[in-house]
């Protein structure tokens, strides 16, 4: 294997690992924190077979756009066998994993309340620390696009958590 | 940092970061796999992007030789990608099935060009500019608004501001080409649809409507289509949101002025853009019935576009799913009339479908037939590769998709082909 090529990959490794790993743990159930070291490798093992496509100025949101799917994925796998084992009794939806982990009730509430798509990129700016062209290129939007769903997802979770902080 | 973030940003579950326990091993693992290889229909691909790169330069230089012998000489429209710098003229996504890669080809087809006008027109295209000072944006609005929000102040440089009052918190965000700005009570409210001692409203619908109306007028000088207004209760109860459309040219923009009430009339939020449009020219554009057969070569493309209202790019990924025993179908969302399956979490497909073997797979799918049925022509928002923020004319189709049960939206930007450089607009990353 060309060293050149493997030495790129580690100091992307390096870079964004962390970050990755973040990002898979605040989003991790309903899988278990067993299951976060394999799927940091498996984010990475993609991150490998296609490091000619790695943006170099933006490495990072496009790794968490594949970290996005690796992690979606496991989660459907892990429902499905959920779902064998309880076939004899109905499951509901799944709820977000912030409603798990979150301990901050107000926060909790006001996150639920907010859409999957809100309620992603509000965090990914708030937690994972993203900017807002960041989030542009996880989720495929323009800057400007990503700035405004951004934006709106601060004020409506805003006006979520205020009226779950007056009830 | 106001104690609505420092609340959501010490709620962070992964505070404290993440190491991995093995990192030397798991890189020494990763690297022992076989890295992807470019197959066969990528190259063959990647070379007619490249022939038909060459060919619209041609184009364009003839173009504009042509028009410029008429005094008229328009710059060529070069979009911009994201910050992610991926995309290609032709809509394609891909998932990781069970350890093989295996790229997945969109196979749209198009159906009711005939049902569109064939004459091509033309459209001014508009250079737009946020405000040069916007921290007065917000505190403009807020005067108009009649709420105090504080005075603005920045953490970033002037990128954005924030402020706190004593009722209301306002930010402001700037994009390059605007600024959008929001402002929401900080007040405990009583006639919201949640509350306890919420209550009908004493205020008709077309009184929100119009109040909406008279603020957005205030608030810019754009002209404005007629509000939309909606009870998220549904039971009178409130809260109030109306919708003020952005118009340019008569034409449906991206933009809107965005208003929530309490059912006592209170101003909950507002949200709002600002922006100055300057004229770079007429261009020509292609017929709404050419424009059809350039839905596939723009599809990502447009359906990224920027501003207000905006719904469909997270729902916009194609999900194949597997019927047991036959063959993938694609079920996809191009806008916020989302098919009933294929939500933003559905972008990845399942990892039971079929497989391949042998990495760099590419698999078209079956077809998706789209019966066109409408069209309309409005105004999107863009960013150019020299970082400037364009308005420019989209055809917004509406069809339903045959056998699907669904319909779908599809934009064009239809300016002459001889105008569009889309060569800096890459492939999304897939896998």
């Amino acid at each position: 294997m060309a060293p050149g090529r493997e030495a790129r990959f580690r100091a992307l490794a390096v870079e964004v690992t962390p970050v990755v790993g973040a990002y898979l743990r605040r989003r991790l159930y309903p899988l278990v924190e067993a299951d976060l070291d394999d799927l940091v490798e498996e984010v990475l093992v993609v991150a490998w077979r296609r490091l000619d496509d790695v943006p170099a100025d933006a490495s990072i949101p496009w790794m968490i756009g594949v970290a996005r799917n690796v992690l979606r994925n496991a989660q459907r796998k892990h429902r499905r066998v959920v779902a064998v084992e309880d076939r004899v009794r109905p499951s509901g939806p799944t709820a977000p994993a912030e409603d798990l982990v979150v301990a901050d009730e107000g926060i909790r509430q006001a996150l639920a309340a907010l859409s999957d798509d809100d309620r992603e990129i509000l965090l990914l700016h708030a937690w994972d620390g993203r900017s807002a062209a960041e989030i542009a290129a996880i989720f495929h939007l323009t800057p400007n696009a990503a700035a405004v769903r951004l934006s709106r997802a601060e004020s409506r979770f805003r006006r979520f958590f205020t009226q779950v902080e007056v009830e | 940092m106001d104690p609505i973030d420092e609340r959501l940003a010490a709620s962070d579950p992964a505070a404290q970061g993440y190491t991995h326990p093995q990192f030397e091993a798991m890189v020494s693992r990763v690297v022992a796999t076989r890295p992807a290889t470019r197959d066969a229909a990528w190259r063959s691909f990647r070379m007619k992007v490249a022939a038909a790169v060459t060919a619209t330069s041609v184009l364009t230089g003839a173009g504009i030789a042509a028009l410029s012998t008429v005094g008229v000489s328009l710059p060529v429209l070069s979009l911009a990608a994201g910050a992610h710098g991926a995309n290609t003229p032709s809509a394609a996504t891909g998932t990781k099935f069970a350890g093989t890669m295996m790229r997945l080809e969109l196979n749209w087809q198009f159906t009711g060009a005939d049902n569109f006008s064939t004459s091509p027109g033309s459209a001014t295209v508009y250079t737009m500019t946020g405000p040069g000072d916007p921290a007065s944006t917000l505190s403009d609005a807020a005067s108009v608004l009649g709420v105090d929000v504080g005075t603005p102040t920045s953490s970033d440089s002037g990128q954005s501001y924030s402020s706190t009052g004593a009722n209301y918190t306002g930010s402001v965000v700037t994009n390059g080409g605007f600024a959008s700005w929001s402002i929401y009570s900080s007040a405990p409210s009583s006639g919201t649809s949640s509350s306890s001692t919420s209550s009908t409203s004493t205020m008709s619908s077309d009184a929100f409507d119009a109040t909406a109306l008279a603020d957005a007028h205030q608030l810019g000088t754009f002209d404005l289509g007629a509000p939309q207004g909606t009870d998220e209760s549904g039971n009178g109860a409130g809260p109030f949101d109306v919708t003020v459309p952005i118009l340019v040219g008569g034409r449906a923009t991206d933009f809107a002025y965005d208003f929530s009430f309490t059912s006592d009339g209170t101003l909950q939020s507002a949200d709002g853009v600002s922006f100055s449009l300057a004229s770079l020219g007429d261009y020509p554009l292609i017929s709404p019935s050419a424009g059809v057969g350039q839905i596939d070569s723009q599809l990502y493309i447009t359906t990224a576009f920027a501003g207000g209202g905006i719904e469909p790019m997270l729902g916009s990924s194609v999900a194949p799913t597997t019927t047991p025993g036959g063959p993938t179908t694609p079920t996809t969302a191009v806008n916020g009339s989302a098919p009933p399956v294929a939500t933003p979490t559905d972008t990845t497909p399942p990892d039971t479908s079929v497989t391949s073997p042998v990495d760099s797979t590419t698999t078209t799918l079956p077809p998706t037939v789209v019966n066109l049925t409408d069209e309309t022509t409005q105004y999107g928002a863009y960013s150019m590769t020299d970082g400037s923020t364009l308005l420019l004319p989209v055809y917004v189709y509406d069809g339903d998709v045959v056998g699907q049960g669904w319909q779908a939206t599809f934009r064009v930007i239809p300016v002459d082909p001889s105008y569009l450089d889309l060569s800096t607009v890459t492939r999304p990353g897939i896998f």
